[in-house]
């Protein structure tokens, strides 16, 4: 008896929840919106309330300290917020628009809080868009427009074990027909692994996308209207990352979670891994100062036939539309995109300046692993900028697994690839 | 490790009845005592890796014992700016919305199990309704309706939405309805009022759901995540699981070390407090499960 009276009611409760949801307004929110007014050179003025994450949430206000030296009539309200679930804040603060004046965002996340309409357009003449890092100002892009200013870059490199390698009398490689071969002597010296690689969790797409680059694919047409994974050279590139398994020269059993490969590094059973600026601090934690000193050898990733291209990441500025002191947090963002307070931005924080005229001074300049990150992001590239790429990078990890554990051939895995992504499509209706 | 604990036991009694009962016994401890190790080990683990340098953290072959014990974790979490701050607001969240909790639910679920008005099976269908609907759906227009009312970064905010939750109202009303309605005819006779009744003799009587209410509110809201990341608009009103998500996890890479120092300080008052409820919870988690 109570099992019947709990579902009548429950049935009686899910269709009053069905007729109440059935008055609900259906408000589907378009695209971007024109970009606004230009920004003048008066000081800023009045609290413009920014949003950022992480370590750079908890040191920004220092270096927001000196924006109010120039600007004494502005005070800059630095929320720091874990990366964390930071995109559901981002997209939850939009649809209520209750939001701050700017935020900094993951750069590969700007397409989709762009195609909420909830971003204003970068003013025209704000910043000089070619100063950039062209793969930085490249992920600011959104259906022809720019919502977003680079703040800081990151690239991913090749870390090796210098020690192994000078045991062995090699060099770094700098063609893919040298890499082979240097990883088989870094094994031969002990190692039981020649290379690190993603073999299909969340974001292996960013490691092996580049091997495609690298051999000349490009991933979408001229016009970025359609996906083409299905091409020779994208071929090329999976075949590439597949011979690394076959050989023996990587695991096919890669790391599942950050912060699994650096023992292995540090131990010496693993003697090179693919990693961006973050991994010193992390391999330091992992093996002390003097191993990183000592052991640890940087170099650009190897050359395919077309380039060494890598994967670009790192942080932009994005100001809401909702934004109460707009012109505040213009005048903000233009002011931390100058060399100099770019140059600051390194001191305090070790984020990588993703303005280029930035590095022409002092460590920036004369550091030799900073050089190579410095060439490296010469080339670096940011994953297609389409607002379905989240579903469509979910299907590219789940065929990367398969050609890494030897159960598919990279060719069906490409065409897997170009079917889906074709059905998923780009977002855009055009 | 429950699984085998529940099949080899009765099925060992059976083959040998009254005289090898100590062999049983033995092979059911047993199975007790590993299921025991396998739950406790994460717990081990946390206590001791929270007082090691993160390189012994991460080191590969680890070790359980640390080998050179160092209280640097703690000390660099207690240093971070407001992190009293942090622990006060997890507080005064969690324990205003235990008190809704004990209070609100157990009087919806005292109307619903023993007092008739229209449109009562209505009503609690569309509580039940509500524990169907997952979370998510409703997060975005929760937080709409919550700005709206001008509740953004406030402690209002943050405990309004949690002060009456569906599963409480469910949880009660179950328990509520198991109450011999005689003893509620009898407290009308001699004249109470519905408040004298329920205050005088549903709330005695309710203790053990009470106390599972109680724990699983303050569980709920001490572990909540999303919702104080999400309505705190500046630091001062983050509870812990966010500050500390702000501290030891970056775009690529995490602080173990700080992490782990971390959670054992968001443990050890739910583990107290567990200890301290254990007899009733215990008792209530028997009662309600029964149905």
């Amino acid at each position: 008896m109570s099992t019947s009276h709990v579902s009548k009611a429950l049935i009686g409760g899910l269709a009053a929840t069905l007729v109440l949801a059935g008055c609900g307004r259906s408000d589907t929110q378009g695209g971007g919106g024109a970009a606004g007014a230009p920004v003048g050179n008066s000081p800023a003025k009045g609290e413009i309330n920014v949003w950022a994450m992480g370590t750079e949430g908890e040191r920004l206000p220092e270096l927001a300290a000196r924006f109010r030296k120039a600007n004494p009539d502005a005070k800059v309200k630095v929320t720091a917020i874990p990366w964390q679930d930071y995109a559901k804040k981002v997209e939850t603060a939009i649809a209520s628009q209750d939001t701050p004046d700017a935020t900094l965002v993951g750069s590969a996340d700007l397409t989709n809080f762009a195609s909420t309409g909830g971003l204003e357009q970068v003013p025209a003449g704000l910043v000089d868009t070619s100063s950039f890092y062209r793969g930085a100002a490249q992920s600011t892009t959104y259906d022809g427009g720019t919502y977003g200013v680079p703040w800081y870059v990151d690239t991913r490199v090749l870390f090796y074990r210098k020690d192994l390698a000078q045991a062995a009398g090699v060099s770094a490689p700098k063609t893919w027909k040298e890499y082979g071969p240097f990883l088989k002597a870094l094994q031969k010296e002990g190692a039981k692994w020649g290379l690190a690689l993603p073999t299909g969790v969340a974001a292996s797409w960013q490691g092996v996308l580049p091997f495609m680059w690298q051999a000349g694919a490009r991933l979408m047409n001229e016009n970025s209207a359609e996906f083409t994974f299905d091409t020779p050279e994208a071929l090329k590139g999976l075949e590439f990352y597949q011979s690394f398994f076959t050989s023996k020269t990587s695991t096919r059993n890669g790391a599942v979670s950050l912060g699994e490969i650096e023992p292995q590094f540090v131990a010496g059973s693993t003697a090179a891994l693919i990693s961006g600026p973050w991994e010193t601090a992390l391999l330091k934690g992992a093996g002390g100062a003097d191993f990183v000193k000592d052991k640890v050898g940087v170099a650009p990733l190897p050359k395919g036939a077309k380039s060494n291209a890598s994967f670009i990441g790192g942080g932009h500025w994005t100001v809401f539309k909702n934004a109460k002191n707009r012109d505040g947090a213009w005048k903000f963002i233009r002011w931390l995109s100058r060399p100099d307070v770019q140059q600051d931005w390194y001191e305090l924080s070790g984020d990588l300046p993703a303005v280029q005229p930035a590095w022409s001074e002092g460590e920036l300049k004369s550091d030799p692993t900073l050089a190579v990150f410095r060439s490296q992001l010469q080339t670096a590239l940011p994953g297609p900028n389409v607002t379905t790429w989240k579903q469509i990078a979910a299907v590219i990890d789940a065929e990367i697994e398969k050609v890494a554990k030897g159960v598919s051939s990279p060719k069906a895995a490409l065409e897997r690839i170009q079917v889906k992504a074709s059905a998923i499509g780009t977002g855009q209706t055009r | 490790m429950t699984a085998t604990t529940t099949t080899t036991g009765p099925a060992i009694r059976e083959r040998r009845p009254s005289r090898r009962v100590p062999t049983a016994r033995l092979v059911l401890y047993g199975a007790l005592v590993l299921g025991l190790l396998a739950t406790l080990a994460p717990f081990a683990w946390m206590f001791l890796g929270s007082v090691k340098p993160t390189g012994e953290i991460v080191a590969h072959p680890s070790s359980w014992l640390p080998r050179s014990p160092t209280f640097a974790n703690f000390e660099q979490l207690l240093s971070k700016q407001n992190f009293g701050l942090y622990f006060l607001n997890s507080t005064l969240v969690a324990v205003a919305c235990v008190l809704g909790n004990l209070l609100f639910c157990s009087m919806a679920g005292y109307a619903f199990a023993k007092i008739e008005f229209a449109g009562k099976r209505l009503l609690f269908g569309l509580v039940l309704t509500m524990l169907i609907i997952p979370g998510v759906t409703t997060f975005v227009p929760l937080f709409v309706l919550v700005s709206n009312m001008g509740l953004g970064n406030s402690y209002l905010g943050l405990i309004l939405p949690f002060l009456v939750t569906p599963f409480g109202v469910f949880i009660m009303r179950q328990f509520i309805r198991d109450i011999p309605d005689a003893l509620v005819e009898a407290a009308r006779l001699d004249g109470a009022g519905e408040s004298r009744i329920f205050l005088r003799v549903i709330l005695p009587l309710t203790r053990p759901a009470l106390a599972t209410l109680a724990i699983l509110t303050f569980l709920a809201q001490w572990n909540n995540f999303l919702w104080p990341l999400v309505i705190a608009q500046t630091e001062d009103h983050y509870t812990l699981p966010v500050a500390l998500a702000l501290f030891s996890t970056g775009a690529n890479g995490t602080n173990y070390g700080l992490l782990l120092a971390g959670a054992v300080t968001v443990v050890t008052p739910i583990i107290l407090l567990f200890l301290a409820l254990q007899r009733h919870f215990i008792q209530g988690i028997a009662n309600t499960g029964i149905k």
